[in-house]
């Protein structure tokens, strides 16, 4: 998804990876949410939008995952 | 009314352009001396809901032009200007140094900004029933986008304004634009216009004010013919156009080629009726344009060109040798301006 939106070679993303290093403003950053709300079906909730890296993404679309589809 | 004459020299140094009839100056001439008509069948699915099915639609494909992170954030009408910007910044042979891009600017012109981005969020909110929008929505959408990206993409920190005046809004850019330049504000400005309307919603607002050409039967290309007598409207398109402006002295300095010089420019508003301009307030700001180019003479026009507003009435009197002016005229709602022209 971070691939496709910011026209980077996916061999180059890594789970650490800092979304700024990868190119991301804050408004990429909440284009990326709008898509991860999209393909996972959920909703992140504003207070809920603190991530810096591909692994805190990772972990909040999964737990929101959880919670939001029980 | 006396008007100062101890003005800067306006000349124009680049050009390009984004259209129906190709997407390079070349091109474009070509095609408009060939008599080529810009105007087809609209390629769009909702062509069959429209009682007006015709439209002049540019050739432009951002992905030829722009990476996907890029023109994903910009509306059809930015990545038009956006890349009409770029072409005539490299057909000026222009270097934005660090040292001009304060003196240098963005007047661009545009009726209905992002109209393609402001359509789709409806179509999402009412048709779609959707509970969110995309989160670019408001910048995408926003009359100014156009120009802001043009900005952000050279860098560029001089005034930057969008001028939205419906069918004069490009007129008036590169008219105010002039002045920046005239009066020592700017010494390079990039001025011009960019459109993309044919949505649906907007293609059926249009047919509503019942201006919209119908299709001619012979030959729909023809659609579009003001000085007829069974002329029925106007035909919608899209494109962008881009001018590099700069001071007299700057272009020489730097040995640019001078395409033309903008000798005159006039703004007024006749305030006589929304869509009906007054004569009135067309000969006021002729007169301003023309007190401007004080003594350079008028009256050894190569050709003048009047082009009049929506009405469809259009005037081109027989080209004559030497040396060249070009008057433009444009008048619409509330405003109405002229500008002329030394093609050099």
């Amino acid at each position: 998804m971070v691939a496709d939106k910011m026209d980077i070679d996916v061999a180059s993303i890594k789970p650490d990876s800092s979304l700024q290093s990868l190119g991301l403003d804050s408004l990429d950053t909440f284009d990326l949410i709008f898509s991860a709300e999209d393909h996972f079906k959920i909703k992140v909730p504003n207070d809920q939008i603190k991530i810096e890296t591909l692994h805190d993404v990772s972990v909040l679309v999964h737990k929101l995952t959880i919670e939001q589809n029980k | 009314m006396s008007i100062s004459l101890n003005r800067r020299r306006v000349v124009i140094t680049g050009l390009s352009v984004v259209s129906p009839l190709g997407n390079t100056i070349a091109d474009l001439t070509h095609n408009i001396f060939s008599g080529v008509s810009g105007i087809k069948l609209l390629d769009a699915e909702f062509v069959d809901k429209l009682d007006c099915k015709i439209a002049a639609q540019a050739h432009f494909d951002p992905t030829d032009h722009f990476s996907k992170h890029t023109y994903g954030m910009l509306d059809r009408t930015s990545q038009m200007a956006l890349h009409t910007s770029i072409e005539a910044i490299k057909d000026a042979s222009l270097e934005i140094t660090d040292q001009l891009k304060p003196r240098m600017g963005v007047y661009l012109g545009t009726g209905m900004g992002g109209a393609n981005s402001v359509e789709e969020a409806y179509i999402r909110l009412y048709r779609d029933n959707a509970s969110r929008l995309k989160p670019f929505t408001v910048l995408m959408g926003m009359n100014n986008a156009a120009a802001a990206a043009i900005g952000l993409e050279h860098q560029l920190t001089g005034p930057n304004l969008t001028f939205s005046t419906a069918c004069s809004s490009s007129s008036v850019a590169i008219g105010e634009a002039s002045r920046q330049i005239r009066h020592g504000y700017a010494d390079v400005m990039l001025a011009g216009g960019s459109e993309s309307l044919l949505t649906f919603g907007t293609i059926k607002a249009w047919e509503a004010l019942r201006t919209l050409a119908e299709q001619d039967v012979n030959d729909l290309t023809s659609s579009c013919k003001p000085f007829s007598a069974d002329r029925t409207g106007m035909v919608l398109g899209e494109g962008a156009a881009m001018m590099v402006l700069e001071s007299y002295e700057h272009a020489i300095a730097r040995g640019a080629t001078i395409y033309a010089e903008i000798l005159g420019y006039g703004s007024a508003s006749d305030s006589a009726h929304i869509t009906k301009p007054s004569v009135d307030g067309q000969a006021i700001t002729i007169q301003t344009a023309h007190q401007l180019m004080g003594r350079q003479s008028l009256f050894r026009p190569r050709f003048w060109m009047l082009t009049f507003h929506q009405k469809l009435f259009s005037i081109l009197t027989p080209m004559v040798p030497a040396p060249c002016l070009m008057m433009s005229l444009k008048a619409t709602r509330l405003k109405k301006h002229s500008a002329i022209m030394r093609i050099t």
